[in-house]
């Protein structure tokens, strides 16, 4: 059995024993916090999926907005700001100012549709939290980055989602430690 | 553990090895498990709906769509949708999504075998194949459109096919012909990304072709926010709509007045002698509206009606603007892409305007340079790529052909292998022909293919009032205005449930494969023409037989076996698109419109044409056509060559076209002007947007929009009920004011409401030479309904 501390050591016993116990603390303490965010986690994630046809579709707008003009919609989402309509999100693409392209009302003024078929349509579920190697490694990034470069719109140290606030907003390369857990697009190129 | 232990080094050992197995049980068990996406495959294909054609990744999971996304590396739209194509994979699971052949018995339509529905079919055509006609769609695949050439033009020696790109694009196509000799864009989207002018007449690109419209826009807001931005974004509209929020200049008129303002244009340019002359002298030919030869200063005195000051007082347009708009075209340096799509398409004059705005390119010299075009925008995803190139329309045969001419029919018999003589050199019904052909019962039977004519055909209640009486055969997926008065509904396989074959604006074909499978029994479009045909081949029809006697439709594998295709199990088995798409391609030569070969095709997110081999094997595409070094069919040493000009003096044409009153205006009894046309978030008669519950949710319903100023006159407020009434129709709908402003004295509606036909309402007329109708023009008058 390999020592953590590297090879023959010469710790003093007691030193050893105290680290070892003080690790096992350690361990439990993250451990434990890790399943109580992932109820929290949970339930966001749940809010969150509403919103969205499936997993990395646009989400709709679930309040009265004038679309039709951008800086409107950047009046409240260029920050975290506190709102009537909750703490708003900075948009991850401050770049594209169409909003209304991909962003629609998730109710409209004129009442409900005329055509009220269902639909079968089941979205892409959300995948779960980054993939750690153990329980203390840095997380992969388990969402597609595409219109996502800006990490810290939703994992800045003030984010409206309490469970994915960075702990470390200081670091500025997140990618140095935190890679693509899943894979972008293999494509097929070959007929069924 | 070393035998030489002492106690105490055992004791460490155990508490480190303890920590270590608490550790090791977690992280050892976690690595084996990366959760990925269950068997999630990705493959690519153009979007379902508009003429942008933006690249997507559908996402398949255990045999359904679950997820679209943008493809990052379609050169159209760099990884970016917009709303309806991020949830066109919704578009597949309606769950009133047709899934069995319907036969009208009794009165109601019941269900019934594949079989009986082809026998049914085949009879009927061949009882009277003159008077069978097809009506077909921009949103056929191009073997869709082309294997239904085939059977009526080569195998019932009828041209009674026509498709609704005939109320789309049929006046851009007509505008092209009679200015270029040839149909499609010299430019492409690679212009926008050059330009730094952009002008729209009559087009709300914000929410009809919202990539393109991002494309440029985040551009140009990009660099205003660097402080050095000579950029501009010019909104000729006759209504405020999203486009117009991001416009420098939204500059409103009066509607069809657009022909005036070209002219004033162009009157400015000369008068100014600000134009491009050296072009002008080069690559121009000026022609009179009768088409006689005239020179340019026959042209300049046919200008003298357009000062600013006269087409101010006609268009309402200020003096200031008219200058405006002209000096944009005068200064040498600027570089300008004039977009336009239905407000000058569907118009009563939209050859003419379509000529007008070349016009005014062509005196400018602005075309076929890099950023400085005219850019006609396609409505639907394959207008261009099957109704235009394939020549699916009354005159037209494949590859720029037309049947009037006898060495295009000779081209097709040969490829088609038909007896001599099988091709009909008259011209069939056009679409507004067809159908009042088949209310009147002079056309006794049609078969529609996506598309949904009894909501979108303009004044319905003229035109179709009897079309329930016709035999009416229609390939659908879901239960439309159409399919409700049909004699067979045939449940057809949509989008990726089928391979498919599409083009779009730019002239990029793009390629794509089934990724799932049709609900229940339903069948490719394709299928059913082979089907129907094998019938009537096995009943005996003639016109099936090839020259040799074998089936006209017979597809072939690449050692010349044919594949019994009109069997379903081995249609699936087959590419069949790849035979006919290869058989199709060969014709696309002669009018320098080649497509790339299909396999090239399916390893790219589509190819511009025209595609030709260079020297060392390669496909290569084409940016801009008749422009040197680009387009490998301009001679070498010249810039730019308008090659398919039917003189054969490589020049375009400035044709000298009036301006001409819509045959509709205004008047005491009838005071508003109507538009027509649709919103974002649906796509034309919604039978697929409308069962996407987010698009459905974000517009739930049809709307009549007006001027605040108007409403208040009628004391009418957002809700309320507005009463529209033309000479040809009426419709209630609620005011809302949530999207677009009509300028004073016009209302606006969309149609994408099966509950709401405005086209009872819309008039008919349509221009004499494309004979597109004008969906945007005509008189109402309305009152607020009381509660």
């Amino acid at each position: 059995m390999r020592h953590p501390f590297g090879k023959g050591a010469s710790m003093k016993p007691v030193w050893a024993i105290t680290t070892a116990i003080a690790l096992l603390i350690a361990i439990g303490v993250v451990s434990s916090t890790i399943r109580a965010q992932q109820d929290d986690t949970a339930v966001a994630r749940q809010k969150r999926d509403q919103l969205r046809a499936f997993y990395t579709a646009p989400p709709v707008i679930p309040h009265e907005a004038y679309a039709n003009d951008p800086a409107e919609c950047a009046y409240c989402h260029s920050d975290v700001r506190e709102t009537p309509h909750g703490t708003t999100l900075i948009t991850p693409h401050i770049e594209f100012h169409s909003c209304a392209q991909c962003h629609v009302r998730a109710a409209s003024e004129l009442g409900s549709p005329t055509i009220q078929s269902a639909n079968r349509f089941q979205g892409l579920e959300t995948p779960n939290d980054g993939h750690r190697w153990s329980e203390i490694s840095p997380p992969t990034v388990p969402h597609r980055t595409a219109l996502r470069e800006g990490c810290l719109t939703c994992h800045a140290a003030n984010s409206p989602y309490e469970h994915l606030r960075c702990p470390h907003p200081e670091r500025s390369q997140c990618y140095q430690c935190h890679v693509a857990g899943g894979s972008e697009f293999e494509v097929t190129f070959a007929a069924r | 553990m070393n035998q030489t232990q002492s106690r105490r080094e055992f004791i460490r050992d155990s508490a480190v090895a303890a920590a270590m197995a608490a550790l090791s049980a977690g992280p050892r068990a976690i690595a084996a498990e990366i959760p990925m996406p269950d068997r999630l495959t990705w493959s690519k294909a153009p979007c379902r709906f508009c003429g942008t054609g933006c690249g997507v990744m559908v996402g398949v999971q255990e045999g359904k769509v679950v997820a679209v996304q943008g493809d990052p590396e379609a050169p159209v739209n760099k990884g970016l949708l917009c709303v309806k194509g991020y949830h066109a994979g919704a578009a597949l699971y309606g769950e009133d999504r047709l899934t069995t052949p319907l036969i009208r018995k009794n009165g109601s339509l019941q269900k019934a075998s594949w079989d009986e529905a082809i026998e049914a079919i085949a009879d009927a055509i061949m009882a009277d194949p003159a008077t069978f006609g097809i009506y077909g769609s921009g949103q056929w695949t191009i073997p869709e459109g082309y294997v239904c050439m085939k059977f009526l033009k080569g195998g019932m020696s009828s041209n009674h096919i026509d498709p609704n790109a005939r109320l789309c694009m049929a006046s851009a196509v007509t505008g092209f012909i009679s200015t270029f000799g040839v149909d499609e864009p010299s430019g492409c989207y690679d212009d926008l990304d050059e330009c730094d002018t952009i002008i729209t007449w009559g087009n709300n690109w914000a929410e009809m072709h919202p990539v393109l419209f991002s494309r440029f826009i985040d551009r140009k807001i990009a660099k205003e926010k660097n402080g050095r931005s000579n950029m501009q974004y010019i909104d000729m509209a006759t209504r405020w709509t999203r486009s117009s929020e991001f416009a420098d200049h939204y500059i409103p008129f009066v509607p069809q007045t657009d022909l005036a303002i070209a002219n004033c244009i162009c009157h400015q340019l000369i008068k100014r002698g600000k134009y491009d002359k050296d072009f002008v002298e080069k690559h121009v030919r000026f022609k009179t509206n009768d088409g006689a030869d005239v020179d340019l200063e026959g042209y300049r005195a046919f200008l003298e009606d357009y000062s600013p000051e006269a087409v101010s007082e006609l268009s309402g347009v200020s003096i200031g603007h008219l200058e405006l708009l002209a000096s944009i075209f005068a200064d040498p340096d600027r570089k300008v892409v004039s977009l336009w799509c239905m407000g000058m398409n569907q118009h009563t004059r939209g050859t003419w305007i379509n000529n007008l705005v070349y016009n005014v390119h062509l005196l400018s010299g602005k075309i076929g340079k890099p950023g400085s075009t005219p850019f006609s925008l396609t409505g639907q995803p394959s207008a261009c790529g099957t109704c235009r190139e394939v020549g699916t329309l009354a005159h037209g045969l494949p590859g720029g052909r037309v049947v009037t001419n006898p060495d295009h029919r000779a081209d097709c018999e040969k490829i088609w292998n038909t007896k001599t003589g099988a091709i009909s050199e008259t011209p069939g019904y056009h679409t507004m022909a067809m159908f009042k052909a088949f209310n009147e019962g002079a056309l006794k039977g049609m078969w529609v293919q996506v598309t949904n004519p009894a909501q979108t055909i303009p004044n319905l209640n003229e035109n179709m009032n009897n079309a329930a009486n016709g035999f009416l055969v229609v390939s659908d997926v879901y239960p439309t205005a159409t399919t409700e008065i049909a004699d067979i509904v045939l449940p057809s396989a949509m989008w990726v449930e089928k391979n498919g074959v599409y083009g779009n604006s730019e002239r990029r074909t793009h390629q794509w494969f089934r990724a799932v499978d049709p609900p229940g029994d339903a069948r490719d479009d394709v299928w059913q023409v082979l089907a129907v045909a094998r019938r009537m081949y096995e009943k005996g029809f003639e016109g099936m037989r090839d020259k040799d006697g074998n089936f006209l439709l017979a597809i072939r594998d690449q050692d010349g076996n044919e594949i019994e295709a009109w069997k379903w199990d081995l249609f699936r088995e087959f590419n069949v698109d790849r035979a006919l798409f290869t058989e199709y391609r060969q014709l696309t030569l002669k009018k320098h419109k080649d497509v790339a070969p299909y396999d090239v095709l399916a390893k790219e997110r589509g190819l511009r044409w025209p595609v030709v081999q260079n020297a060392t094997g390669d496909w290569v595409e084409t940016k801009r056509r008749f422009v040197g070094g680009e387009d490998p069919y301009v001679e070498p040493g010249r810039a730019i060559q308008f090659y398919g000009a039917a003189a054969g003096d490589s020049r375009a044409i400035i044709w000298a076209r009036p301006y001409e009153a819509p045959p509709e205006v205004p008047d005491e009894e009838y005071p508003f002007w109507l538009c027509t046309g649709r919103v974002l978030e649906h796509w034309h008669s919604g039978t697929m947007t409308g069962r996407i519950p987010q698009l459905r949710n974000a517009m739930p319903k049809a709307y009549v929009e007006m001027h605040p100023a108007d409403a208040s006159a009628i004391n009418a407020k957002p809700g309320d009920m507005i009463r529209i009434v033309s000479r040809r129709g009426t419709i209630t709908l609620p005011l809302y004011n949530g999207r677009a402003k009509p300028e004073r004295g016009a209302v606006f509606v969309p149609f994408f409401d099966e509950t709401k036909l405005i086209n009872r309402v819309t008039l008919d007329e349509y221009c004499p030479i494309s004979k597109e109708p004008d969906y945007k023009k005509c008189a109402i008058r309305l009152e607020k309904v009381q509660a």
